[in-house]
């Protein structure tokens, strides 16, 4: 009989003594994780992947922006800020992207996926020159967050070659 | 003797149950205040935590410090002209300082960009709660709130203690912001 009694009293209170609670494991995991209706985002530089290459007569900039993400078309800009040499503006074509449409901005264009950019480059000199490529591009994650502008200075050095003129 | 014993135990050990199960219910009944959306480690460790303090300018130049609206339930909403997320979620925010202003809300729109950018936007809007605004400060401001991405928006929740209850990176709905509003107003 006593014996019943304790084990009676022992699964009494294997029964109710709460174990780890699953509402405090779930809490724990929302502010481990994203949290409730939030969601985790990529850093600028890992959402849009850039990269430089310097040619004799060019710069070859290269982009892998991640699913989900977009650069604006209209926001991208470059210029050779040290150095003896300058980018050819009038002859910079970035690829046309496509057309979103936004309820404040309207119509706008942009690049998703792997983008690459030819900055043809007149030079002072057909010797190895360093420059430094400053770029600015912005974007966003579709209907979720926006990056500032994102601004890099990148030194590169150019190959000795004929002097394109 | 012995009977005794053991009627003392049955008793003792039916109180432990029925404290057990009682808090066993409130563990999983109560509402967790701070059961609020966190976007990743950094945010999580500052929920609950003081907010850090900091000194803005507003479009007209004047600085105001966080302290001004010490006392009040303070939702920062971190966003710029140029994000179009951040523009889609304003109307609402306009409803709820409208809505919540007089149990305590205080909405503070801290835009990421030069005052002056702002300034026709928050009038064509009828932006209805305070506007501060710069570059390089504000990206201070909103790394100290967690915001180690730079990402907009971003919005924070501080509770009448001055405490961080609530932090989301990406746009805020009116129904999610007023679940984590009410139980602090």
């Amino acid at each position: 009989m006593d014996n019943r009694l304790h084990a009676f009293l022992i699964i009494l209170l294997a029964a109710v003594v709460p174990g780890p609670s699953p509402r405090a494991d779930s809490f724990t995991e929302q502010l481990r994780n994203a949290g409730v209706g939030s969601e985790e985002f990529l850093p600028a530089d890992e959402a849009f992947r850039f990269s430089a290459e310097a040619g004799v007569d060019r710069l070859s900039l290269f982009w892998e922006i991640a699913d989900g993400y977009y650069l604006y078309h209209d926001k991208f800009s470059f210029s050779i800020v040290k150095g003896g040499a300058g980018i050819r503006q009038d002859r910079v074509a970035l690829p046309a992207g496509t057309v979103k449409h936004d309820e404040n901005f309207g119509s706008v264009q942009i690049n998703t996926g792997d983008l690459s950019v030819d900055l043809p480059l007149h030079r002072d000199t057909k010797a190895v020159t360093p420059v430094v490529l400053k770029v600015r591009y912005q974007g966003c994650k579709e209907d979720s967050v926006c990056y500032p502008p994102i601004t890099k200075e990148i030194p590169l050095i150019l190959p000795a070659g004929q002097k394109p003129g | 003797m012995i009977h005794g014993l053991q009627r003392a135990t049955v008793i003792a050990v039916v109180f432990i149950s029925a404290a057990a199960a009682g808090f066993s219910f409130y563990q999983h009944q109560a509402p967790a205040a701070e059961a609020a959306p966190a976007g990743g480690g950094r945010h999580a460790a500052l929920i609950g935590t003081a907010r850090p303090a900091f000194s803005l300018p507003d479009l007209q130049g004047r600085q105001h410090h966080i302290s001004e609206w010490s006392g009040r339930v303070i939702a920062l909403n971190f966003w710029a002209t140029w994000c179009p997320p951040c523009l889609k979620e304003i109307p609402e925010l306009i409803k709820l300082q409208t809505e919540y202003g007089g149990q305590g809300l205080q909405i503070i729109g801290i835009a990421l960009q030069k005052p002056a950018e702002v300034v026709a936007f928050a009038r064509e809007h009828g932006m209805n709660y305070p506007l501060l605004a710069g570059e390089m400060p504000v990206v201070r401001v909103a790394e100290d709130y967690g915001n180690d991405i730079g990402a907009l928006p971003y919005t924070v929740v501080i509770d009448r203690h001055g405490r961080i209850a609530f932090i989301k990176q990406g746009p805020v709905t009116a129904t999610e912001m007023k679940r984590v509003l009410r139980p602090l107003l």
